[in-house]
């Protein structure tokens, strides 16, 4: 793997502005992701995950700070960063399977002749494993369906970076599971960088090199970086030396022993206490 | 007889026996029970013949109405200018409502203007339109352009604005902006509102046309049915006026239940769109 940056967040801080409350979402965010490596954001609710894809995806614009794609600055939404949402119903319901994913080829490649766009278009809904549904409408598959769907008609754009806000969150355990391994072979097969939110503490340690952990108000709690050998098993007594600690910086509230008395250093205080200005970092 | 389970739904409400007729054939022998009954009462002349014929004169002055050519050729003059208003007018709604979409500005105009004309019955304009434009066809394209847009861009700008988010989105990840976005991504989402509009602007537009001839006609060779109606009662022609309504019965009745249905059935029912 080329050690190249890809994406690069610059002390990325978003505030928004509701009447006369604003809030923030993201709050001097820097990270860098090189050229094929899977990241997770994570975070409990309200701490800006989806914000932060929002704004790589270019849906949202940065209140300050900057987010560089390949060097250049984002400042709207690009074909080389294909998003993923959770929402089941992102798909055309007018246009078949098939029809979705040749509509994003059509636009993405207008280049390539109509056959070979089918072609392309069969290829990626073999990698999802959906060759055998090209011509049902999306209201005739299921919630993971839909969602392997989603994966092929973004990856045939050929994009950059993947990105996919709680892509599986909407599904039951074990289509869950079963579409997370899926994505690693998709990603290991298709060599696309990743970026993920989830607030899945397993499904971040099963995929990702890298962890972004934001903490509430959007600050960067910890970038941790995922040294586990793959393929992950959960079973894996490695595995839970890791999630104690992620368990813990994303621990609600009620956990935190008595403001006053804590330092107001460790993440464990850092919902109510916040720590100084900056990103935190970590191993 | 024996059920048979032609509609499910149909067969799952029916819980009393004898009640095994599909709905529509029930619907069509209540109709044919007060045909009947219609010409009885017609038969013993309680009122004058020339005011309460019997069916069986009507149907026979349809046929020799239909024979004699002049009844379709005023169906058809009714057909193209609707036609012709109601293409104008989805065009302009489809113009109005992407407007408001990409301009806020716009939106509220269009919003105003909307409050405003939009209770206002399309026949009411008619004086003004009389004044402006004089008598004549294009008069009542006029009315009913007026008629079918209100109703029309209010559907299909509220199916605009209900359009799925992540769809819209998606569109704009794959590039697309402004007039393409509203082509490729929000018009066929919106189809749902679009079809009941279209629904509602074409009986709208029927009314309006109809209204409009029994007021100032045309120059009566080119009238419509509206014209028919109105020339035939002045010559106490009733049984034909009588022909005249069933014909619009007939062209409304056809393009509600095959047209409009079976449009939404290859569209929106196909594609599982049709619940919104």
């Amino acid at each position: 793997m080329k050690a190249v940056e890809q994406v690069e967040f610059r002390q990325v801080t978003k505030v928004f502005t509701a009447g006369r409350r604003t809030i923030t979402a993201l709050d001097g965010v820097s990270f860098t992701v090189k050229q094929g490596e899977f990241w997770t954001i994570i975070g409990p609710s309200g701490s800006g995950k989806t914000t932060l894809l929002r704004c790589l995806a270019g849906f949202e614009t940065p209140t300050s700070g900057e987010i560089l794609m390949a060097g250049q600055k984002v400042t709207g939404p690009g074909r080389d960063r294909m998003m993923v949402f959770q929402d089941l119903a992102q798909l055309f319901p007018w246009r078949t399977v098939l029809g979705n994913v040749t509509f994003a080829l059509s636009l993405a490649h207008p280049e390539e002749t109509l056959r070979r766009r089918q072609e392309l278009a069969r290829y990626y809904l073999e990698l999802v494993g959906l060759e055998d549904y090209a011509n049902l409408y999306p209201h005739q598959l299921s919630g993971g369906m839909k969602q392997r769907v989603a994966i092929a008609r973004a990856l045939g754009v050929r994009p950059q970076v993947l990105l996919m806000d709680e892509p599986f969150g909407s599904l039951d355990a074990i289509t869950r599971t079963t579409l997370q391994s899926e994505l690693l072979r998709i990603w290991a097969e298709t060599k696309v960088t990743v970026v993920f939110v989830t607030h899945n503490i397993e499904e971040a340690l099963v995929a990702s090199d890298h962890i972004v952990v934001l903490a509430r108000g959007g600050k960067v709690h910890a970038l941790v970086t995922n040294t586990l050998p793959r393929p992950r098993q959960m079973d894996d007594p490695r595995f839970s030396r890791l999630w104690q600690p992620l368990h813990r910086l994303l621990e609600p509230a009620p956990h935190i022993p008595e403001p006053s008395s804590s330092g107001a250093r460790g993440p464990e205080a850092l919902p109510l206490a916040k720590p100084a200005t900056g990103s935190a970092s970590s191993s | 007889m024996r059920c048979l389970p032609l509609d499910l739904t149909a067969t799952i409400s029916q819980g009393k026996r004898g009640d095994c007729l599909p709905k529509y054939l029930r619907q069509v022998g209540f109709l044919c029970a007060l045909a009947l009954g219609w010409e009885l009462v017609a038969r013993l002349h309680i009122w004058p013949e020339l005011l309460f014929p019997p069916v069986t004169s009507i149907l026979g002055s349809l046929a020799t109405e239909f024979s004699q050519g002049e009844i379709a050729g005023r169906t058809w003059h009714s057909l193209s200018l609707i036609a012709t208003g109601l293409s104008l007018a989805c065009l302009a709604s489809f113009l109005a409502s992407a407007l408001a979409m990409l301009f806020p500005v716009l939106a509220d105009a269009l919003l105003a203007l909307m409050a405003v004309l939009h209770p206002l019955p399309a026949i009411a304009i008619l004086p003004i339109l009389l004044l402006w434009f004089k008598t004549g066809p294009h008069s009542i394209v006029i009315l009913i352009v007026f008629s079918a847009f209100w109703p029309l861009t209010a559907s299909i700008y509220s199916g605009l604005r209900s359009v799925p988010v992540t769809q819209v989105e998606a569109g704009r990840n794959l590039g697309l902006k402004g007039l393409r976005l509203v082509w490729h991504v929000m018009l066929p989402a919106a189809l749902p509102a679009l079809m009941a509009g279209l629904r509602v602007s074409w009986a709208r537009a029927w009314q309006a046309s109809v209204a409009a001839e029994m007021v100032f006609g045309a120059s009566g060779k080119d009238g419509g049915l509206g014209w028919f109606l109105y020339i035939r009662r002045y010559f106490l022609e009733v049984p034909a006026v009588f022909a005249g309504m069933l014909v619009i019965i007939a062209i409304e009745l056809f393009v509600e239940n095959l047209l409009f249905t079976s449009l939404e059935h290859h569209t929106i029912e196909r594609w599982g769109m049709s619940s919104e």
